[in-house]
Formats: C-alpha cells, sequence, structure tokens
C-alpha cells in the first residue's frame, strides 16, 4: 500500500543544505522511515525527539490552554531541530547543523507535512 | 507512493512534487544572492511570517529577523486604511547606513546598505 522507498526518496528531498537528518516516526518513538548519516543516530535522535514532544505535550497542557502541540523548534548549541505531528499519530523530526536558519527548517517540514498527510490518510481509512 | 489504480496519478504527482523542497530553498538563496550582488547592498534578510529567518546574507544579522518582522507589523497599522492593499516600505536611517524593510503579508525583506 504504501512504498517504504517513495516514503525515503520524499524524506531525502528536505535533507539538503545543512539537514542532517530526516525522520518519520510513529507515535512511540520508533522510526518507520528516515534519512541520517547512521541508523544508530536515527534511532536516538527518534528516541530523543518524541520524549520531548510528548513531554511538553503533556506538561504544557495548562500553558496552551488546551490547545494542542502543532510544532516544536529547538534551537541547541550544535544546531536546531523541529519535530511535528503527521494525521496526529506520526511525527516529523528534521534535525539541521547550527547555520540552517529556523524559518527554513519550519518551511521544509510544513511543505513535507503538506505532502505526506494526504497518501497517509488515505492509508489509514484502508487499516 | 500507492500500488493499485491510483498508482498513475500518485506517481504523476510524486514526479512532479520531488524536489520540491529543494527547490524552495535554492530560491530563497537564489533572490538573496541575486540581492547582495547590487550595488551599495551589504545585506539582506528574509522573515517568515511568524519573524523566523528564512535566509540571511551578509552583514544582515539573522537574529534581527523576529525585530524586522515586528517593524513591519506595527508600522501597517499606522496605515488609516486598514483594508488598503498597498504595500508598505520602511526606511531606517543611521549615520552610515539604511535598512529597507517590505512586508507582503507573508514574508517580509530587509535591504541592508
Amino acid at each position: 500500500m504504501l512504498k517504504p522507498k517513495t516514503i525515503s526518496l520524499v524524506l531525502k528531498q528536505a535533507t539538503t543544505g545543512g539537514v542532517k537528518a530526516t525522520l518519520l516516526l510513529n507515535s512511540e518513538g520508533s522510526p518507520l522511515a528516515f534519512i541520517s548519516d547512521s541508523d544508530r543516530e536515527a534511532r536516538v535522535y527518534a528516541a530523543i525527539a518524541s520524549n520531548i514532544w510528548n513531554t511538553i505535550e503533556r506538561n504544557g497542557k495548562s500553558v496552551m490552554n488546551g490547545n494542542a502541540l502543532k510544532f516544536l523548534l529547538v534551537g541547541c548549541e550544535e544546531g536546531n531541530v523541529v519535530i511535528t505531528t503527521v494525521n496526529n499519530n506520526m511525527f516529523l523530526c528534521l534535525v539541521a547543523k547550527p547555520e540552517v536558519e529556523l524559518g527554513m527548517l519550519k518551511a521544509k517540514i510544513d511543505a513535507l507535512t503538506k505532502h505526506l498527510e494526504e497518501p497517509f490518510q488515505q492509508a489509514a481509512t484502508y487499516m | 507512493m500507492f500500488s493499485g489504480k491510483n498508482k498513475r496519478s500518485v506517481m504523476g504527482r510524486q514526479r512532479r512534487t520531488l524536489g520540491f523542497t529543494q527547490r524552495m530553498e535554492t530560491a530563497v538563496i537564489s533572490v538573496l544572492e541575486s540581492l547582495i550582488k547590487t550595488d551599495g547592498v551589504k545585506g539582506v534578510l528574509i522573515a517568515d511570517e511568524h519573524g523566523l529567518c528564512l535566509g540571511a546574507l551578509g552583514k544582515a544579522n539573522p537574529n534581527c529577523s523576529g525585530i524586522i518582522r515586528e517593524i513591519a507589523t506595527h508600522a501597517k497599522s499606522l496605515n488609516d486604511d486598514s483594508n488598503s492593499q498597498q504595500l508598505l516600505t520602511i526606511k531606517i536611517e543611521a549615520n552610515n547606513s539604511t535598512i529597507l524593510i517590505r512586508n507582503d503579508g507573508n514574508k517580509t525583506l530587509a535591504v541592508f546598505k
């Protein structure tokens, strides 16, 4: 139904211009598809990203007045990370070098989300 | 991405859209590079609707994207006609330099001269 190779090709398109890794994760933080320098790195990024998202979503409910978390931008010393949800049950995560601006990261993840949402929604209706 | 009867239309869309993020990035960089080559331009910056920096070249500091976006937003509120589609250009003059800021509703461009 969904071709893993094609999903990887789509993720690869975002892994340019300083983006080190692009990951598609399930709700538990396991990578479903990814482009990264190594498998181990991808698993580490996936685990940390899903953990950060779940922690902030759980503990930030009062701050967000009941609104759902839409995306996270994390600026770190050695890079920037952006995380968002696809179809409410998967995460998309981009990890980039520090020279990649947050605006560009957000633009890339928005474009990827828009491209992936429809096929995944269609796949979900078959299940 | 799908097999079956929808394959042709989905694959067609994929052929058109694969590479779309690379084109998007290239477009922003090429705009910045063409602007920085202009005489007198020392820096250029583009910010998105949230004030996040999409790209900056030259002496433009990427950390200024939020401030630049806010300046453009507040300048718009000075306009008496709130329904006006006019694009405003803000000019900030200092002793030795000038900053030009323009916002089209979504993206904000700042040119440092």
